[in-house]
């Protein structure tokens, strides 16, 4: 009866806290609000403490709130739109949950409670792409086993077994389905592509503009949000370097534009020296963001645009690109300059000065930096004048757009081939995952200009000053985590298991090697799980068992087959001076074993093993 | 190693691997695998990463339920205990010994089926390691006749209730149930009549009626329904100390097979010698269990009765023409 009613109870606790978590899931999912998830708690632990109880409020009553509350929700939608589909969904769930813990609760309203939360945490899951999700998917996958295990066995009355089962294969079970999930997310195979294509998550993008606005200043500068990460896979990583996105060529009087040229498909180039792997995890842009210059690309469902790259369809996931520190050789530049750009046209070859291009540039560049200050303010420039000449001969203060645009402008008076790129400046290195942040604020405007021989080619040129003053986050390893999680998890494709596979067919012998080296620290851990296992065995051995084994060790072998006399008998011959303490210990035992005495037979059975061990 | 050897190797591992057991979802089972399919949908409309992740939680939740309820009933070692002598109509106790010889076992649910339906089934709530626990049933079975029991079908739940795993144990056992025996009451079709003289035209050769004394033979027994004083039919020509039961022909078989069984266990519970005649068939006499339970096994496998070949006994026994 006790038994029973342990069993009851624990089962009452389970099935609260798995309707907590899904409500927790909710939470984390940022559908229900923490004030409202705290009164939450408080309903549940008023429902604990009332599990058994008869219905709180008349089941019918319950029951037409249901259906009025359910009606009201349905109107909701039908006034409010689509917009208000998942606030209704998620007061239904809410209400569904209290009224279900409100109502007496037999074995089928306990399934119910389980089906809600279950209910629950889909919902939160098409909701979010956040990493804290996990918490409510991981207390589910350890809770539920046990609350199911506990429901079932109420069919079989005086569950003995329930008694014999510990922590410890809760926590295998659990450790278990984690496992398998983790193996079985990976070889699921995936669709191609979406097809519904809806996205209800609260993944926030931020927007990339190719080209330069001179007279309206950028609101990026403090925004810290990642939207991208970089992995310098295969080549000679730099500390920083610029990543472009878009080329702007032509000059007009308010700042540079891209060519706009006929798109073609994307050829491969010559040989390229690194290979980086791009994770446009917080942009949205169709632009293919690349440093140096683009040898390859795959996917290679990308177009070309005059000296831009875009992509064709959809901006996968993640892309790897192969690039060379060479520059083209070719000359696309040297536009002559337009009316309103001319006077500072003539101030670049002036103050260009003699030399080589390289000093030339360098030369200009601390002209512009000396004259010019750096700002991030609304600027006021007056319509009739070019935004260019403005920042240098009359505001001089701008950003780096106007820094670019002004030393773009001066090299093409100076006769040096020129053009403003957009796109962004990567700095910060996170050595917890081997791989670069690229933040909204990194956003960045410089310069490329054509060289002749000896090195001929574009270089590249940055007139901002105070560039290496930006942000650096010093959440690396959380930031590492949660890059793995988007990455390997959020948007796990098609494509990485093809990756897979072929990774798997080619280079098993690579595989080995890597299984091979990790053989001493699989087997470090597979030792650790016995010595665990073993220690809970010990836990959790028979009492009885306990002092046979504790005879074994003095040297007497107890059968383990026959009658508790028959060992009493032994005992009296082998060891007649432990006989007297053996016997009132069986006498224990037995009342406690077969009699359901209140003994403590744990701490009977420790002063027993003591008398053992000093007699 | 030959083809058919290394077939056969083949074969017993790969059983091995999968030993064949039964599979059905469970009530709350459907809902669980609805819910399953409407995720996978979802999943694959949506490519959404996380319900995927919810996807591999719940095959994942199958895969370990699936290896827990294999653990619970894979070392099961059954068997069937039926006792020697089973007549229609009447429960017996049929035994059933179940062990787990490598681990211990919770929840199970042993059940068989005959051809008359599930004969019920039992629940076991916890079987410890390596130890034999047993369980009793009380099954009647309507039919006489011979009744093969084919296998014991032991099936679980374990340990989420999501399905109902089951392992089949090839018990096979040929049973015969006897005939219903009839009470002795109606016998002799004297039940209804006050001063004891029956109206069963068979036994018209009885030439009076006295108080029972012990010791008298058992078929010449009337049992009456109202009265509790015992009345003995003294059958002429008998010793009283053997008898015969003759079965003739009729039109209610199954109720003259009845008669012939109640009286063969009369006459072998007190002890006399006993035979049996019908259609070919005479069993001689004896009064070993043997020899009753081949009279019964030929009375529970009658089909039809004709004339009987035998008519003549020998000295000094009753005979009981039914």
């Amino acid at each position: 009866m006790r038994a029973q009613a342990s069993y009851t109870s624990r089962l009452a606790i389970f099935t609260i806290a798995i309707s907590l978590t899904g409500v927790l899931s909710l939470s984390l999912a940022g559908v229900v609000a923490w004030p409202v998830f705290s009164v939450l708690v408080i309903v549940h632990l008023i429902a604990y403490r009332r599990f058994y109880s008869d219905d709180l409020l008349p089941s019918t009553l319950v029951n037409t709130a249901t259906l009025i509350i359910f009606c009201l929700e349905v109107i909701r939608i039908w006034i409010g739109g689509k917009e208000m589909i998942i606030p209704a969904l998620r007061d239904i769930l809410v209400v569904l949950v209290i009224l279900r813990l409100i109502l007496r609760k037999d074995v089928r309203q306990v399934y119910q409670i389980i089906g809600i939360s279950f209910a629950s945490l889909l919902f939160a899951t098409i909701l979010t792409i956040s990493l804290v999700f996990l918490v409510g998917l991981v207390l589910m996958v350890f809770i539920i086993p046990v609350a199911l295990y506990y429901l079932d066995g109420l069919d079989f009355e005086g569950d003995q077994y329930s008694k014999g089962v510990s922590a410890f294969h809760w926590l295998v079970v659990g450790l278990g389905i984690t496992a398998i999930t983790c193996v079985l997310f990976y070889i699921i195979p995936r669709p191609c592509s979406t097809i519904m294509g809806f996205d209800l998550t609260h993944d926030r993008k931020t927007g990339f503009s190719e080209e330069i606005n001179l007279e309206s200043a950028s609101p990026v500068e403090k925004d810290t949000h990642i939207v991208m990460r970089i992995m310098w896979e295969r080549g000679d990583p730099s500390k920083t370097f610029y990543l472009a996105g878009a080329r702007l060529e032509d000059i007009t009087a308010h700042g540079f534009v891209k060519s706009v040229l006929p798109a073609k498909c994307f050829t491969r180039g010559a040989e390229a020296q690194d290979k980086l792997i791009i994770y446009p995890t917080g942009i949205s842009a169709e632009n293919v963001f690349f440093p140096f210059r683009l040898v390859d690309i795959s996917p290679k469902d990308v177009m070309v645009q005059g000296l831009n790259y875009y992509w064709k369809g959809a901006v996968p996931p993640a892309y790897d690109i192969w690039v060379s520190k060479v520059y083209d050789e070719d000359v696309t530049g040297g536009k002559s300059l337009p009316e309103g750009l001319r006077d500072l046209g003539f101030l670049g070859n002036a103050e260009a000065g003699a030399g080589n291009t390289f000093v030339k540039v360098r030369r200009l560049m601390a002209y512009l930096k000396g004259r010019c200050a750096y700002s991030m303010e609304a600027l006021d420039i007056p319509d009739d004048t070019s935004p260019i000449e403005w920042f240098v001969f009359r505001g001089r203060r701008g950003s780096c757009e106007h820094f670019a645009s002004a030393l773009a402008v001066m090299l093409q008076g100076a006769g040096i081939p020129s053009r403003v790129v957009t796109g962004f400046y990567v700095h910060e290195y996170n050595p917890s995952g081997n791989y670069y942040i690229v933040r909204a604020c990194d956003a960045h405007a410089w310069v490329e200009y054509w060289d002749g021989p000896p090195s001929a080619g574009w270089h590249t040129a940055d007139p901002t000053p105070g560039t290496s003053n930006v942000y650096m986050s010093k959440a690396r390893i959380i930031d590492a985590i949660r890059f793995r999680w988007i990455r390997w998890v959020i948007h796990y494709s098609l494509e990485d298991q093809i990756h897979f596979a072929g990774y798997a067919g080619l280079n098993a012998p690579h595989v080995m090697r890597h299984a091979i080296r990790l053989l001493p620290f699989i087997c470090a851990i597979l030792f650790g799980i016995y010595v665990i296992c073993l220690f809970f065995r010990r836990f959790r051995m028979p009492v009885y068992n306990q002092v046979i084994r504790a005879f074994a060790k003095e040297g007497i072998i107890l059968e383990k087959y026959t009658t508790h006399d028959r060992h009493l008998l032994y005992i009296k011959q082998a060891w007649p001076d432990l006989a007297p303490h053996f016997k009132s210990y069986l006498r224990d035992y037995l009342a406690w074993r077969f009699g359901d005495k209140d003994i403590d037979i744990a701490s009977r059975t420790k002063d027993f093993l003591r008398t053992v061990k000093s007699e | 190693m030959s083809w058919k050897r290394s077939q056969e190797l083949l074969q017993s591992l790969f059983r091995r691997i999968l030993p064949p057991r039964g599979f059905s979802l469970t009530k709350i089972g459907k809902v669980f695998f609805c819910f399953l399919v409407i995720i996978i949908v979802i999943a694959m409309l949506t490519d959404n990463n996380l319900l995927f992740l919810v996807l591999s939680v719940m095959l994942a939740f199958m895969i370990v339920s699936g290896i827990e309820s294999e653990r619970n009933i894979r070392y099961l070692e059954m068997d069937r205990l039926l006792p020697l002598e089973i007549f229609a109509g009447r429960p017996v106790q049929i035994c059933y010994a179940v062990r787990n010889t490598r681990g211990s076992s919770s929840r199970l649910v042993i059940s068989e089926t005959c051809p008359d339906g599930q004969m019920g089934f039992l629940k076991a709530s916890y079987l410890p390691k390596d130890t034999p626990e047993v369980f009793y049933k009380d099954v009647s079975f309507k039919r006489r006749g011979k009744v093969g029991l084919e296998y014991i079908k032991v099936s679980t739940t374990y340990p989420y209730g999501l399905f109902d795993k089951s392992i089949t144990f090839e018990v096979a056992a040929d049973i015969i149930v006897f005939p219903k025996p009839l009470p002795l009451f109606d016998l002799l079709g004297l039940g209804d009549s006050e001063d004891g003289h029956g109206t069963d035209k068979t036994l018209d050769t009885i030439s009076h009626i006295r108080t029972y004394i012990p010791g008298d033979s058992l078929s010449s027994i009337a049992w009456k329904k109202q009265h509790i004083g015992l009345t003995t039919r003294i059958m002429e020509g008998g010793s009283g100390r053997s008898g015969i039961v003759v079965v003739l022909p009729g039109h209610d078989i199954e109720a003259k097979l009845g008669k012939a069984t109640s009286i063969i266990l009369e006459f072998f519970n007190k002890g006399f010698e006993f035979g049996l005649a019908i259609n070919e068939y005479f069993s001689g006499f004896d009064l070993s269990r043997e020899h009753k339970i081949e009279i019964l096994s030929k009375l529970a496998c009658v089909e039809s009765i004709g004339e009987p070949k035998w008519r003549t006994f020998g000295e000094g026994a009753s005979i009981i023409y039914i």
